[in-house]
């Protein structure tokens, strides 16, 4: 494969010659990336793990494994993945960069089916949606992979693992909206009538959140889905007929940023990687889907102010004033634990910005307590939800509305 | 690790056979050729602790990263001296001053280089490096300052070769001598009054002046190179301002340098951005203020698990939050334990008045001492509460406030219904194969101990442990109804925050949602079939509960712990390190170094001591090709390999030990490698004095029996040291057992040098056996065999090389040939 494949060169951003474009001439840094590379091939010493019966293969046994719906079968056994804008390109055994869908013998089969490897309920400000059943819950999935390298991944033990290399249980879509359908609530209990897929990128094991979200849709049940929108169009389109809400992630602003710190392609390669983001969020706008966007602000990478202002620019243009904006506070996590948290006053402006370029409902989430947890209503400045974090303290919305001037707040209230 | 830092930092090679020629000062000039010697030992060490502390800003500070990097600087050391060995020395002066010039300057471009390298690296801002970067740089950086300095010695050793075969065994001894010098010096003065340039030019520049007074015919060029580095040291200030700020431009963009400082436990840089002020640690992120949540959260969450909190010891974390957030509850008296006086001074000069006047108020004292030392030190019953806030366990100093025998030191320290705390990274949602292998082990060491165990889930996850069955509680409900009862002040809190950061609603924040039973059952059931985790085996976990309407039975705290083989945590055996470098690899990308690690440690202890028999097989062969000059040859190198391996596990032990018994040991560093180079030296004499009398065929097998012994009797060795009540006796115990562990290779290297044909090239793989046994030593004990079979089964695993080490010697001691008298060297 000239692809992505587990980690190592292959993994590296840019590396995906498969598709069509050629290798890049190697610069310093990269030369410097791939002798360390080199040195970690020999330090590792493969050789000795494979003796002692560690290396792992990506074609294990298919049972069990279903085939994808969006690739293209070329000569050779060979493979087009459609899936992201990766386009993966693979050969006979080789396996996409999100570490799930496989060519095996000319077919691409994926193993994340049936098999997430967290369920549980939580709060639906947690995806975040602030617009969408505030105060319910909802039963969160997640399945292992993922076709991106954040640098800052929370759950980068599920997301940079193969599904199969997980614990998973066993939940089969029916199970999973049946086990929704059971949520009754009692003794104060709050009402929980959503599938969350969040944690790891659906995108990385669609099939499975297109199974289950077929199936609630069928069972009058909602389907909320937090991901980075890193999405073909065709596979977009089709997630928008059984997706009832997107928590969309803008990560940044800029293809440098999605190149050094969200690991897409080289932006010398002009694949137009970060124009792929935009435009699935146009997507879902033109297909009426609700949205609410974030973006998590690390210091240093994407905090710039004039980057802020211009995102809140293309945002209040291309998608409106009434979509919801949360600002999320960087914590140091996975491989930038020295990088400290965003400061307070860091997301102050960026949030002030945003208000000032027209967008009307602006949050700050990962900080509680702050201001920009509630929601206020953009004519008279009431506080219509009061919020600590994702914990709703009072909710005064009556009927979609602000009780004091009646103003329409956006969003999919029952 | 930094307790290996001696090894390698000043081995002699020479032998005044061949290629060097008498000292140009003839006999007279004893002294001065002594000094110069001990005077290249002097440089090596301080070189190498330099290097090594600005290495250690760089990378992760793990064991095995740290280990790896020492292993390239002994490697290229005993390159520079196997090569430099080999070419004959017309002018060992010159080669020396060369050498050591080179050293220098090479050192000072090697600290800027290390201090620039991450872009070059292509390592992004606030990202951890890979361990191919570390390794990748040490060897740019550090391996030609090693290399130098390893063909240094050579060439003052030969400046000694008037004393024939016996050179190199006295070179050893001066530059031991100087090199036990330099690290008492460094540790004591250099790192607190120097910047590493000072240091790094200072160093060169005595050594040059040394040099250059025993050059003779070379005095101006050794006097002109020393002259260079008086230049350089003054230059050395502004240098070290420049190549700074070009680090931290690099590491954290954007970001303003407001101050370094150095400390006796690493270099405090202060950096402000916007409205934040952070401090690292040697690299690391350390704390950033203000800081309103971290603190606040773990004190919410902690400071209601007991009845009455009266009196209150926080072990870390109280100078960025956690002090300010204990004393909004109703306590009688809180002790705030921080090891560095100067990163709590740098801090305090930061803080708003406020927050600093809370650090006088009555009943608030501060303490700058080791945590584990204080705990240990303290009456019997006197807190409520402790609470330790540090980074986790990833280094053998930090295992040591996660380990039982620590845990069971709070439990004396706690009064009846006490509780402790502690902090450990983790996930929310899902803890995978080795989270759950670091977390599992911690939840059941802290369980050998208190019986009662919560642990509040997340990044990271709070272990709550007491001996009262009663009061503990994870129910968001019960706690924020403890919370207004101690600070009534939040009732009708809204979530404005007007009395701080923390309020009821944050229990349900933390608890209310996901499944903190969940997660307790895991850690609970570890590493029972079926566990989160585990890859492999034991079929798809069970649907929650809750997925079918059902509500859990029993909670998993009130279940029995299933039967299950578990190894805990302790002083002797630090499992939970391994377990976090297993997490760290699986983290950086490098599986198949999880795997591998994994694997490994996961094998019979006795399996890893069989490749130390390997040293027979070439022994055999040559005495089957009738070759005795090869045999001996061979059983020379196996003995000093042996010998090297047994030195630096038995420095290692000695050294987990004592930091487990008396405290964090990076403070002793310097006196306790000046204790470890004067056993080196001291058997380096008396292998002189030994000579003089008469030569014993028999003396490396018994030597090497010694050592033998001496891995079967050094654990109880250890456990009586660490018995005894007095820390002036602990650590006048400790430091005799650290004697004793250069000892053997003093002993050895003089001899075995001296004691067969050869000349230099003979003396070059002697040299570069020492190193090769202190690389093994060094990379599978520290990292591996003492985290996975603790320090009894390590030290038996190396029993059997030395052993066939042993038995080479005698077979070749049995067929010396006769004849071959050892002459006594002249006079010491």
């Amino acid at each position: 494969m000239r692809n992505a494949g587990e980690e190592g060169l292959g993994s590296e951003a840019g590396a995906c010659g498969g598709c069509g474009a050629a290798w890049k001439p190697l610069g310093r840094r990269g030369f410097l990336k791939r002798l360390a590379a080199l040195a970690a091939g020999a330090a590792a010493s493969p050789a000795i793990s494979a003796l002692m019966g560690f290396a792992r293969s990506a074609s294990a046994s298919p049972a069990g494994w279903l085939e994808v719906e969006f690739y293209e079968k070329l000569k050779n056994n060979e493979i087009l993945c459609h899936v992201c804008p990766f386009d993966c390109h693979l050969f006979d055994q080789e396996m996409c960069r999100c570490r799930t869908r496989t060519n095996l013998g000319g077919k691409l089969l994926t193993p994340a089916w049936n098999n997430p490897c967290i369920i549980r309920r939580d709060p639906i400000e947690k995806m975040p949606l602030n617009h969408f059943l505030p105060g319910e819950e909802q039963v969160s999935l997640a399945v292992g992979g993922c076709m991106l390298r954040c640098l800052y991944c929370q759950n980068w033990q599920q997301s940079q693992s193969m599904p199969q290399n997980l614990k998973n249980f066993a939940c089969t879509p029916e199970d999973a909206v049946s086990g929704v359908l059971k949520q009754t609530p009692e003794d104060g209990a709050k009402k929980c009538r959503t599938i969350g897929f969040t944690y790891t990128e659906p995108i990385a094991w669609l099939e499975y959140a297109k199974a289950v979200g077929l199936h609630a849709k069928s069972r009058n049940v909602r389907v909320a889905m937090a991901t980075s929108m890193f999405f073909k169009e065709k596979a977009l389109r089709d997630a928008c007929k059984y997706v009832t809400a997107f928590a969309a992630a803008l990560k940044g602003w800029g293809e440098l940023f999605y190149n050094k710190v969200i690991g897409t392609r080289d932006p010398k390669e002009e694949r137009g990687d970060f124009k792929a983001v935009l435009k699935a969020l146009e997507v879902v706008k033109e297909e009426g889907v609700w949205m609410e966007i974030t973006n998590l602000v690390v210091p240093t990478y994407n905090d710039d102010m004039a980057g802020v202002k211009e995102m809140c620019g293309w945002i209040a243009k291309n998608l409106g004033t009434s979509v919801p904006l949360h600002f999320g506070r960087f914590v140091p996590e996975f491989k930038l634990k020295n990088l400290p948290r965003t400061p307070v006053e860091t997301l102050d402006e960026a949030r002030k910005i945003a208000l000032d370029a027209g967008i009307k409902y602006v949050y700050t989430s990962n900080i509680a307590p702050h201001t920009g947890n509630n929601t206020y209503c953009p004519k008279c400045g009431e506080k219509i939800i009061s919020r600590l974090g994702f914990k709703i303290l009072s909710n005064g919305l009556r009927d979609g509305a602000c009780p004091k001037c009646g103003e329409k707040v956006p969003g999919v209230w029952s | 690790m930094p307790e290996m830092r001696g090894k390698g930092a000043g081995r002699v090679v020479v032998s005044g056979e061949h290629g060097a020629r008498p000292g140009p000062c003839g006999p007279a000039a004893g002294p001065v050729l002594a000094l110069a010697a001990g005077a290249a030992g002097f440089e090596a060490q301080v070189l190498q602790l330099v290097l090594m502390r600005e290495l250690l800003t760089f990378f992760s500070g793990l064991e095995i990263v740290i280990g790896a990097t020492l292993s390239v600087w002994m490697a290229f050391t005993a390159a520079g001296a196997f090569a430099a060995g080999r070419i004959p020395a017309r002018n060992p002066a010159a080669r020396l001053v060369i050498a050591l010039s080179a050293a220098g300057v090479w050192t000072a471009v090697a600290l800027a280089a290390i201090r620039v390298s991450r872009g070059l690296l292509g390592i992004e801002s606030g990202e951890e490096p890979s361990l191919p970067a570390s390794v990748l740089l040490s060897m740019i950086a550090a391996g030609p300052s090693a290399a130098f300095l390893g063909a240094a010695f050579p060439a003052a050793a030969a400046l000694l070769s008037g004393l024939g075969r016996f050179a190199p065994g006295r070179a050893f001894l001066y530059e031991a001598a100087g090199g036990a010098f330099a690290g008492a010096v460094f540790t004591f003065v250099m790192a607190h009054l120097l910047n590493p340039f000072q240091s790094a030019f200072l160093a060169s520049g005595l050594a040059l002046t040394a040099a250059a007074a025993a050059a003779g015919r070379s005095f101006r060029l050794g006097g002109a190179a020393a002259a260079l580095f008086g230049f350089l040291l003054a230059v050395a200030g502004p240098l070290d301002r420049a190549t700074e700020k070009a680090r931290w431009r690099d590491w954290n963009e954007g970001y303003s340098m407001e101050e370094t400082a150095d400390s006796k436990y690493g270099r405090i840089s202060v950096l402000r951005y916007r409205d934040q002020t952070s401090f690292f640690e040697s690299g690391h992120l350390a704390f950033s203020i203000p800081d309103m949540e971290s603190g606040a959260e773990l004190a919410g969450m902690v400071m209601v698990q007991h009845r009455k909190p009266g009196c209150v010891l926080a072990i870390g974390g109280g100078i960025s939050g956690l002090a300010r957030e204990i004393l909004r509850f109703p306590v009688e008296s809180l002790d705030v334990v921080e090891l560095d006086p100067k990163l709590v001074e740098l801090a305090m000069r930061r803080l708003p008045a406020e927050e600093r006047g809370i650090f006088y108020k009555p009943g608030v004292r501060m303490h700058y001492a080791d945590g584990r030392l204080f705990v240990k030190r303290s009456d019997p019953e006197s807190f409520d509460l402790v609470l330790i806030c540090l980074p986790d366990p990833s280094t053998a100093s930090l295992n040591r406030f996660y380990t039982r025998e620590f845990f069971e030191e709070v439990g004396l320290a706690l009064r009846p219904g006490g509780v402790c705390a502690f902090t450990l990274s983790s996930a929310e949602n899902y803890l995978g194969s080795e989270l759950l292998l670091r977390n599992g082990t911690e939840y059941h060491t802290f369980l050998s101990v208190f019986p009662h165990v919560r642990v509040v889930p997340g990044d990271p996850a709070i272990f709550l442990g007491s001996r009262d069955p009663s009061y503990l509680s994870l129910d968001p409900d019960v706690l924020a109804d403890r919370l207004l009862e101690r600070r009534p002040e939040l009732a009708g809190e809204g979530g404005e925050g007007r009395h701080g950061w923390f309020s009821p609603h944050h229990y349900h924040m933390r608890l209310g949602s996901g499944d903190p039973a969940e997660v307790n059952r895991q850690l609970r059931t570890w590493p029972a079939p079926g566990s989160a985790g585990e890859p492999e085996g034991g079929g798809p976990r069970p649907l929650p509960s809750f997925l079918s309407g059902g509500r859990d039975g029993k909670d998993p705290w009130d279940e029995d712990v299933p039967e299950a083989e578990r190894t805990l945590n302790s002083d002797q055996r630090p499992g939970a390190s391994l377990a976090t470098l297993l997490v760290w690899a699986r983290k950086m990308g490098h599986p198949l170094l999880a795997d591998a690690l994994r694997g490994l440690s996961s094998l019979p202890v006795a399996f890893l001591a069989l490749p130390g028999l390997l040293l027979l097989v070439p022994a055999l062969a040559l005495r089957a090709a009738g070759r005795p000059g090869g045999a001996a040859g061979w059983s020379a190198a196996s003995a000093v390999f042996a010998v090297g391996l047994a030195e630096m596990v038995f420095e290692l032990s000695v050294l987990y030990s004592f930091q487990g018994y008396y405290g964090y040991v990076y403070g002793e560093m310097g006196f306790l490698f000046a204790v470890f180079m004067a056993g080196l030296a001291s058997g380096s004499w008396v292998s002189g004095r030994w000579f003089a009398e008469r030569g014993r065929p028999a003396f490396v097998p018994a030597l090497l029996l010694c050592c033998i012994a001496g891995s079967v009797c050094l654990p109880w060795a250890l456990a009586a040291a660490g018995s005894a009540g007095s820390p002036a006796i602990v650590l006048s115990i400790f430091s005799l057992l650290t004697f004793l562990s250069g000892l053997p290779v003093g002993l050895l290297f003089p001899h075995a040098s001296a004691s067969g044909e050869g000349g230099l090239g003979r003396a070059s793989s002697l040299y570069a056996a020492d190193l090769a046994g202190g690389i093994a030593g060094a990379l599978a004990a520290a990292p591996l065999l003492i985290p996975c079979a603790g320090l009894s089964a390590t030290l038996r695993v190396f029993v059997p090389a030395i052993l066939a080490a042993a038995l080479i010697a005698h077979l070749a001691s049995a067929c010396r040939t006769p004849g071959r008298e050892i002459q006594p060297p002249p006079p010491l």
